[in-house]
């Protein structure tokens, strides 16, 4: 979505959490690269991978 | 969406955006029922429709890593390498996500049959069956017969789930909850709305997403 077609909110919300985190936005799924590695080294250091 | 829950002892209305077929979103699933373990906040959640691609045919011909590559411009390798990523930290929480038979699809129908569901108090059921479906089972979440046969794996009526969602019965609540999307500013999912005040976007760690359930309660209690 560009910046042209951005909804504009009619219900105000206090926006909380990370901002660098998995989204889906349209027909893509981002990440950032290094969040996402970090998260899965430490899921491995755990032992939970 | 119901009023604010206001009164102590009621649980923390949570309202969820959500797609069917949103890698991140089955995995902002599993850490936010992580967080309601740890938190021990009791919550009443009901999910919302959000289309991410409402242009998807239903029978669309190849494979997620070939959609996102024709739609974003990227060499396959890049999307595989992305749908890799994300796979990783399904995998981590128990999600087996097998992108390799994915059908990339329209979610419309599949939305309605969250609606339906809900009108049936099943929702985070369906909800549930729904996201296995799509990433785990590669069953195709997008034409009626399969939805009816999905619905029917817990127990729906299939002819009535063929009915209603042949006669686009629960359409105009998919597109109420995309407006309501609207008026909030979603422009991705999984977006949660924690207590009518608290926006919160993404597949957040669990720990983030406990905090907000405790800070609404602390709130309540003040």
């Amino acid at each position: 979505m560009d910046t042209a077609t951005k909804p504009i909110p009619t219900f105000a919300l206090q926006q909380v959490g990370d901002p660098n985190v998995g989204v889906c936005e349209g027909d893509a799924c981002i990440v950032d690269d290094h969040h996402s590695q970090a998260f899965v080294n430490r899921q491995i250091d755990e032992g939970l991978v | 969406m119901n009023e604010t829950a206001t009164n102590a002892n009621e649980p923390v209305k949570v309202d969820i955006w959500s797609d069917v077929q949103c890698p991140w979103c089955y995995i902002g699933k599993r850490r936010f029922e992580a967080a309601i373990e740890s938190s021990g906040v009791a919550v009443d959640i009901e999910y919302h429709s959000f289309e991410l691609a409402p242009d998807t045919p239903v029978e669309y011909e190849g494979t997620p890593i070939q959609f996102l590559s024709e739609r974003k411009g990227l060499p396959m390798a890049q999307v595989d390498e992305m749908l890799t990523r994300v796979t990783d930290i399904a995998t981590s929480l128990g999600l087996n996500y097998d992108y390799e038979h994915i059908h990339q699809t329209n979610t419309v129908k599949a939305h309605e049959l969250l609606h339906y569901a809900k009108a049936h108090g099943r929702q985070l059921e369906m909800k549930e069956r729904l996201l296995e479906a799509y990433f785990v089972k590669t069953e195709h979440v997008g034409r009626i017969e399969d939805l009816a046969d999905i619905a029917a794996s817990i127990g729906f009526d299939r002819d009535d789930v063929v009915r209603v969602l042949e006669s686009s019965e629960y359409l105009p609540a998919v597109k109420a909850d995309m407006d309501l999307a609207m008026q909030y500013g979603i422009q991705g999912v999984p977006f949660f709305v924690i207590d009518g005040k608290y926006g919160v976007s993404g597949a957040q760690e669990s720990e983030s997403f406990a905090n907000v359930l405790t800070q609404v309660l602390t709130e309540r209690d003040a």
